[in-house]
């Protein structure tokens, strides 16, 4: 999941893949804004092929957050 | 009152001397996470801006005293007012007022089209279909949208594409919704956009007026 994230990732940032890990945080360490947030969670959705609730988006801070709700999400 | 510092996206504007003691200990915290150092540059001119408007409109020179409520959004502890920041590539707005806020300022990026159904009502998306500068009049929706959702609390996460702030895709705009209203208007690098209960006016400023700022405090 991790690797398959970090692809998704490196659409939106130009950097080492494998410098993202599950603490890298989506603003301060990709320096994504709200809209950027919402396109990799669409990306996100598309690749995994599952919906993520509008308010679930809002909480995502870090790569971890992001697992976790892939595994939330995955089993509904 | 919003208050709104722009620049060139070739041309960051250069920190100010000694710029971490203008900031609470939080903003600094936030403000040096940032690995990219036009997001750090942004976040400090975005504090440095709520000081001024602060300064302006109500003759605040101390330090603001901000907590984070449940909702993730920014509050003065004492209510003494309401505020909202917001940043991009391109600038920065402050928005005070006694009364709930919300501001935005996008840049203008590329379209990525999977996620207009997501952001976009129909309408809105039909008008991006007819416009020039597509990328330009997605900016000012989001904006809006942005916007809303900082006033509200819910920020990005409620159902976007049932919000729309711009029915004509003609700016600037007013839009009202509840007992609120969405102002939008488009500038040279980014859209800019404020909810609030009531009208607000908008005021650019420059590096120059913050400086002197600053030397006051």
């Amino acid at each position: 999941m991790l690797e398959k994230l970090r692809e998704i990732i490196c659409e939106f940032v130009q950097m080492d893949p494998q410098s993202i890990t599950e603490q890298t945080n989506i603003r301060s360490d990709l320096g994504l804004n709200s809209l950027e947030l919402v396109n990799l969670a669409v990306a996100i959705e598309d690749a995994f092929d599952l919906e993520i609730p509008d308010r679930a988006v809002v909480g995502i801070e870090t790569v971890a957050d992001v697992m976790a709700l892939l595994e939330e999400y995955s089993e509904d | 009152m919003v208050y709104y510092f722009a620049w060139q996206p070739d041309a960051l504007p250069v920190l100010p001397e000694d710029w971490q003691k203008y900031l609470s200990p939080q903003r600094l915290e936030k403000a040096l996470a940032y690995k990219n150092e036009k997001d750090k540059i942004a976040s400090v001119y975005a504090f440095l801006l709520l000081r001024y408007a602060l300064y302006k409109e109500y003759g605040i020179t101390e330090m603001p005293d901000i907590y984070t409520d449940e909702n993730g959004k920014p509050q003065e502890k004492n209510g003494r007012y309401h505020f909202n920041i917001s940043h991009c590539a391109t600038g920065v707005a402050c928005a005070v007022d006694t009364t709930c806020i919300g501001v935005d300022v996008q840049d203008f990026r590329p379209i990525r089209n999977n996620v207009l159904p997501k952001v976009c009502s129909e309408n809105e998306q039909a008008l991006l279909l007819q416009c020039s500068t597509p990328e330009k009049l997605f900016a000012a929706f989001w904006a809006g949208k942005e916007a809303y959702g900082k006033y509200t609390g819910e920020g990005i996460g409620y159902a976007m594409n049932e919000k729309s702030f711009c029915a004509d895709g003609v700016l600037p705009s007013v839009a009202f919704e509840g007992n609120c209203m969405v102002q939008t208007d488009m500038h040279e690098n980014f859209a800019l956009s404020v909810c609030s209960g009531f009208e607000m006016q908008m005021q650019e400023i420059k590096e120059r007026d913050l400086q002197l700022f600053l030397h006051l405090l």
